[in-house]
């Protein structure tokens, strides 16, 4: 695009549309945009290229291993580690400012802090937990991301503090788990993730913090208060629609909706969540007159993070008047009909009927702000969110395959006819 | 790129984290050569409790004969206990006692609890020396050595060598001599 774009500046100049400032301004971004294609192939290459390496040391060593004693075995454990530290040292000192050089050894320095810590733990036969090695792993590695500034690293860390929360075991239900220890991790990474934002909003490092960061939180949640289903369920509504929120805000803004990860997480989330508890079976499984206070911490913790996105709704309204979004509501909904299910006798079929609606009238919402906007995604969003509903219904309920058949044939048409009304529609606008 | 004046920041910062980085591997090997070095030695049977794969990888999963203990009092998965203990004539491990805190101050190993049984009130001891690691190469036919002479003989004289250090315990070495 940027080559077409040259080609045609000598004719916009002459047309008079840009002038030859402009026409030179644009030159210049695309010479630096060049260096900068160049220079993420390099940084790929590092990056793989520190990884094999560290690899490949493993391997070796791991293939002489039994012939050597456990004091030699002991000293080939830190050669990683130093040789790392070394390159760090390098590039500390001359290449500081060379983005293929840090990330490539602060990847080198990550698996050299796992080899070392393994292989000793090996030697020594330590029967350690892996929960507590990732955890130190992580901790270790922490501070070389801000040493040289490391996209990279950061993105291992997410990942490696993920992996740590998923395999936390707990003891009992009073003590305070820990995976909690997970929240002050995340906090650790985020003056990082902030600075990224700051400083280059549109770097691919960037686009991938901004979908590690709320997928690594929706996913670790639930291991905070792990072994009480309905809970959970609780914590990832208000969960995910504080993740929600967060996309509304300033910083996040993409022109381009799929690079908002926030909103796109938020938006999935809550729905696949509506269709959870759209069915008969979430219901009548919930325990009944059963005092939540009783689960100790887990419900305190799913509480404040009920309160925070309730605090995040209300900032909301006073603050945005915005029209209404029933993706900002469902948690509330949810959390009120799930007390009021588990302490007073009622029907199930009033939080089913209700949240069968919800679903519907979201799907209509969606449809309708497409077509207003002209906004394709939000209108097959829409579109979509309703035929799931009503697939999901027919596979739920006893139906004739003839009458499901036609059902989805109908969908289909549907489909097709109403992305076809709105893409004229837009032509319209457009001529 | 890092501004002259704040280089040695970065370098001060960075030896730090390097410093940090070799500590915690380095404080593991003195550690464990310390209980190797100083510690008692003990000597515990190995048992047969999983005769299909006592091998996972490339790690000798160790089991004890003395590794459950008939207990008073409650129990959670994986909580810390303390394995009070005296050797026999032999030499051989025998288990005491259990307790939540280190009240001997001697003859304890610090370990966790692998299972507690609620109707036979018996606390399964997850020592923290239950695995030796192999060469690959070795690992399948010892495993298959080990499993042919323990499904055969019920009592076996093959025995693992601890180490045990204040706490702390350690593996030394597993004795097969009646097997190989």
């Amino acid at each position: 695009m940027g080559n077409r774009l040259l080609k045609d500046l000598p004719v916009l100049i002459e047309k008079g549309i840009i002038t030859d400032d402009v026409a030179d301004d644009i030159r210049e971004f695309y010479s630096k945009g060049s260096i900068d294609a160049k220079g993420k192939l390099q940084l790929i290459l590092a990056v793989l290229g520190a990884l094999l390496v560290g690899m490949g040391i493993l391997l070796i060593l791991a293939h002489n291993w039994d012939s050597l004693s456990k004091s030699v075995k002991s000293i080939f454990a830190f050669i990683p580690l130093i040789a790392s530290h070394l390159l760090i040292l390098y590039v500390l000192m001359r290449k500081s400012n060379e983005k293929m050089w840090t990330e490539a050894v602060a990847v080198f320095n990550y698996t050299a802090i796992a080899i070392s810590i393994s292989l000793i733990s090996q030697i020594y036969h330590i029967n350690g937990s892996f929960d507590d090695f990732m955890l130190l792993w992580m901790l270790l590695a922490l501070p070389i991301v801000y040493l040289l500034n490391s996209s990279m690293l950061s993105l291992l860390y997410i990942g490696g503090i993920t992996v740590f929360v998923a395999n936390t075991s707990r003891i009992n239900i009073y003590s305070l788990p820990k995976s909690l220890l997970f929240i002050p991790l995340l906090i650790l990474i985020l003056p990082y993730y902030y600075s990224l934002l700051k400083k280059s909003k549109f770097s691919n490092f960037t686009y991938f913090h901004n979908w590690f960061i709320p997928l690594s939180v929706a996913f670790s949640f639930p291991f905070i208060v792990q072994g009480h289903s309905e809970l959970i369920v609780l914590l990832l509504f208000s969960l995910f629609a504080i993740i929600y929120f967060i996309g509304k805000m300033q910083i996040l803004q993409y022109e381009n909706l799929l690079k908002n990860a926030y909103t796109i997480i938020g938006v999935i989330g809550t729905i696949i969540l509506m269709y959870i508890v759209s069915f008969e079976d979430f219901w009548t499984g919930l325990y009944r007159e059963n005092n939540l206070l009783s689960y100790g911490f887990s419900t305190y913790f799913v509480g404040l993070v009920f309160v925070i996105a309730s605090i995040m709704l209300i900032r909301r309204i006073i603050y945005h008047k915005a029209v209404f979004d029933p993706i900002e509501w469902v948690f509330l909904a949810f959390a009120i009909f799930y007390i009021i299910v588990t302490y007073v006798d009622i029907n199930f079929s009033l939080p089913l009927v209700f949240f069968n609606l919800f679903i519907l009238f979201t799907g209509v919402i969606y449809i309708l702000k497409g077509e207003k906007h002209n906004d394709l995604i939000a209108f097959n969003l829409g579109l979509l969110t309703i035929s799931i509903l009503i697939i999901v219904r027919f596979f739920d309920y006893d139906i004739s395959f003839l009458v499901r058949g036609l059902i989805f044939i109908i969908l289909g048409i549907a489909f097709f006819i109403a992305n076809f009304l709105l893409i004229r529609k837009r032509k319209k606008i457009k001529s | 790129m890092i501004a002259e004046s704040k280089k040695k920041y970065y370098l001060t910062a960075f030896l730090l984290v390097a410093f940090a980085q070799l500590w915690f591997p380095a404080s593991m090997i003195v550690k464990y050569r310390r209980i190797l070095q100083y510690g008692d030695i003990a000597k515990m049977k190995l048992a047969l409790r999983d005769p299909v794969s006592p091998f996972k990888g490339k790690y000798l999963r160790l089991n004890f004969k003395e590794n459950n203990f008939k207990v008073k009092d409650e129990w959670q998965r994986n909580e810390k206990v303390f394995v009070n203990y005296h050797l026999d004539a032999e030499g051989y491990l025998k288990v005491d006692s259990l307790t939540k805190e280190n009240i001997n101050g001697e003859n304890t190993i610090k370990a966790k609890v692998e299972y507690y049984n609620k109707f036979s009130n018996r606390v399964v001891i997850k020592y923290p020396f239950n695995k030796y690691f192999l060469e690959e190469s070795k690992a399948l036919p010892t495993e298959q050595k080990i499993r042919t002479y323990l499904l055969s003989h019920k009592d076996t004289d093959a025995y693992a060598e601890i180490s045990i250090l204040g706490e702390d315990a350690t593996i030394r070495d597993i004795k097969l001599d009646s097997i190989f």
